[in-house]
This record gives C-alpha cells, structure tokens and sequence, in this order.
C-alpha cells in the first residue's frame, strides 16, 4: 500500500478510531495519542496491508487491542484516569447538572468496556454484529447478548434517573 | 406511537436490524415523540451527538511525516542516481585504472614502457606550457620590483634621519 493508498483508505477510519478508542479509554487526550500510535504503526506495515480482506475489521480490532494494551499498562502503573467517570448524583449535581445527555454518556461510559465497545459500535458507528463479531473476537451470539446487556443497563439507569428527579421535584 | 414502543423494547431486548434502529433514530430525532416514551429521547440524541467527534490532531502529524518520508526517499533516490551516474563515468572515462590498459586516441596501448613515455611526453608538454604562460607574470613581478626600488631609498632616508636625531641628542 502506497501513501496514496495509505491516505485514502486508512486515515479516513481515523475518526472511528478515535471513537471506539476514546469508548474504550474513557479519555479524549489518551485516545487520541492511542490514534496516533496506531496509524503509525498501520503506516510502518503498510506494505502488509494489501493482504488484508476486510481493512476496516482488521484495523478496528488493532484500535481495539492497543486500547486494552494501554489499559492493561496503565492498571499496572495507577488507576485509569477517565474524564467522564460515571457517579451517583449528589444534591449539588442534581440541582445543577440537570443534563441528562451527560448523564447518559456518564452511565455508557461505567459499563465493562466489552459493553460499552458494542454498544457505541452498533448504536454509534451502525455495525452490523458480524463486524463487531469480527472486532472484538467474538461470536455474533455473544455480542448480541452483550448488546441486549448494556442497553437494559443503559434503560434501568435512565429510569432510576428519572424516578429521582420526579422526586427531587415533589419534595 | 404502539408500533414505536414495540420497536423500542425489541430494542432493549437487543433484536433490532440496523434497519430498524434507524426508525427508532429518526423517530426520536423528529421531535414528534410521545411522552411516555420522551424519556429516551436523550438516548438517542447521545448517540446522534456522538458521531461527530473527529480525530483531528494526530491526523495531521501522521500526513506530514507520510511527506517527510516521501521527501526523504526522493533524496535518498536522487542521490543515489548521481553517485551511479558518477561512478559509471569515471569509468567510462578511466578504463585502464580498472583494466590495466591505456586508450590513447581511441586506440588500446597495454606496452607499460611506452604508456609511461607517452605519459612523460605529455606531462613535459604540459610544464611547456605552464612555462610560457607564466612568463608574463614573471615580467609583471620584474617591473614590480623596479617600481619599488625608489621606496629602499626612502627607508635609506628615515636610517640617516635617525641617526642624526641621535647626534643632536648626544650634543646636547
């Protein structure tokens, strides 16, 4: 592959990257080093990449795995910092942060990571289960299972949320 | 609105087509939802909102070290043709340095003897030559010399000065 090629085909992803890797790492700045990181290494061994039948499949999944290697590093080292850690509401927040599209990116953000990777990857990005079958190495059976998990999270946390502010309002 | 809450629990069940989510998508982003179900409009509104964030930083890093790159193997390429190109002449030019023969007007001399007279020969003409050009140079310097013979007797002048300055002194 040719830096025409290379132009053409690999850096246009680079938002979606950036997208799983930023749902992956929970931190804007560390993905987008973990882009950067990638594209370089796609870059190092592009001659490789002509071989590769399904390029998108194959590079998500890279994303994916240097995302998990930085995590894995990182654990070793300290706690992940995430800039959008998910917390139970205090009155403060709760008088101020009436933002429930926050709110909701915060609840997608503290499910497991597999959970939170699939959903985004189908309700963000509209994979079908076979691609994301592909990227995260699993079965389309288990990521439908994952896919039912998270949005059920996602729909009981919603409501709870929901209850409590239609509490806040009563008091 | 029966049929979208159908949908929306197919949803949740994770059943849906791609297809199908997009209904729900366009459902919820018409604005025209029903308040037993508005409570999941933010839903997917995070969604919709979400697949605006770009990479846009590392992008432009990554596309001009591709044209440093690029640039250095030009570089690396030209120069590498200039070094053949200059090889390849002086070789073309200096056969008998790798042959162990000499060309003199086109034709082969491998006598050793009469290579080296012929060299001898030639070099001689070109101290001939030399010689004659440097013989106006030669003249040039001569009258030079010349025209400086007058500024010796002025430093004859400042000795005789100097002497006589000490005269006085003593005198006095």
């Amino acid at each position: 592959m040719d830096s025409n090629q290379f132009n053409h085909l690999v850096i246009p992803l680079s938002d979606k990257f950036f997208r799983l890797a930023k749902s992956i790492l929970c931190n804007g700045e560390l993905a987008q080093d973990a882009v950067q990181d990638l594209i370089v290494k796609l870059w190092e061994k592009r001659d490789n990449l002509n071989e590769v039948e399904n390029l998108h499949g194959f590079t998500m999944r890279a994303m994916r795995n240097l995302c998990l290697d930085i995590i894995r590093k990182r654990k070793d080292e300290t706690e992940l910092q995430t800039d959008m850690e998910y917390s139970e509401l205090n009155p403060y927040q709760q008088t101020e942060q009436k933002d429930l599209i926050f709110r909701i990116k915060q609840m997608i953000n503290n499910l497991p990571e597999l959970q939170r990777t699939i959903i985004r990857m189908r309700d963000v990005e509209g994979l079908d289960l076979d691609e994301i079958a592909f990227i995260t190495s699993l079965t389309e059976n288990a990521v439908s299972v994952n896919l039912s998990r998270a949005r059920q999270k996602i729909r009981e946390r919603i409501l709870n949320e929901n209850r409590k502010v239609e509490e806040m309002q009563w008091k | 609105m029966e049929i979208m809450n159908e949908l929306l629990e197919k949803y949740f069940r994770g059943e849906t087509s791609v297809d199908e989510e997009t209904e729900l998508k366009q459902y919820f982003k018409s604005g025209n939802v029903s308040s037993e179900l508005k409570i999941y409009s933010s839903l997917f509104e995070v969604f919709d909102s979400e697949i605006n964030e770009k990479a846009n930083k590392p992008l432009i890093k990554v596309i001009q070290n591709q044209r440093k790159q690029k640039r250095i193997w030009i570089r690396t390429f030209a120069y590498t043709g200039i070094a053949a190109s200059l090889t390849l002449l002086l070789f073309l030019k200096f056969p008998f340095q790798v042959d162990n023969y000499a060309v003199v007007s086109g034709n082969k001399i491998e006598d050793t003897e009469f290579a080296e007279k012929y060299v001898e020969k030639k070099l001689n003409h070109v101290k001939d030559m030399l010689n004659k050009s440097m013989t106006p140079m030669n003249d040039s310097f001569e009258n030079l010399r010349k025209d400086l013979r007058p500024m010796n007797k002025l430093i004859n002048v400042k000795v005789k000065m100097d002497e006589l300055q000490n005269l006085i002194q003593i005198k006095k």
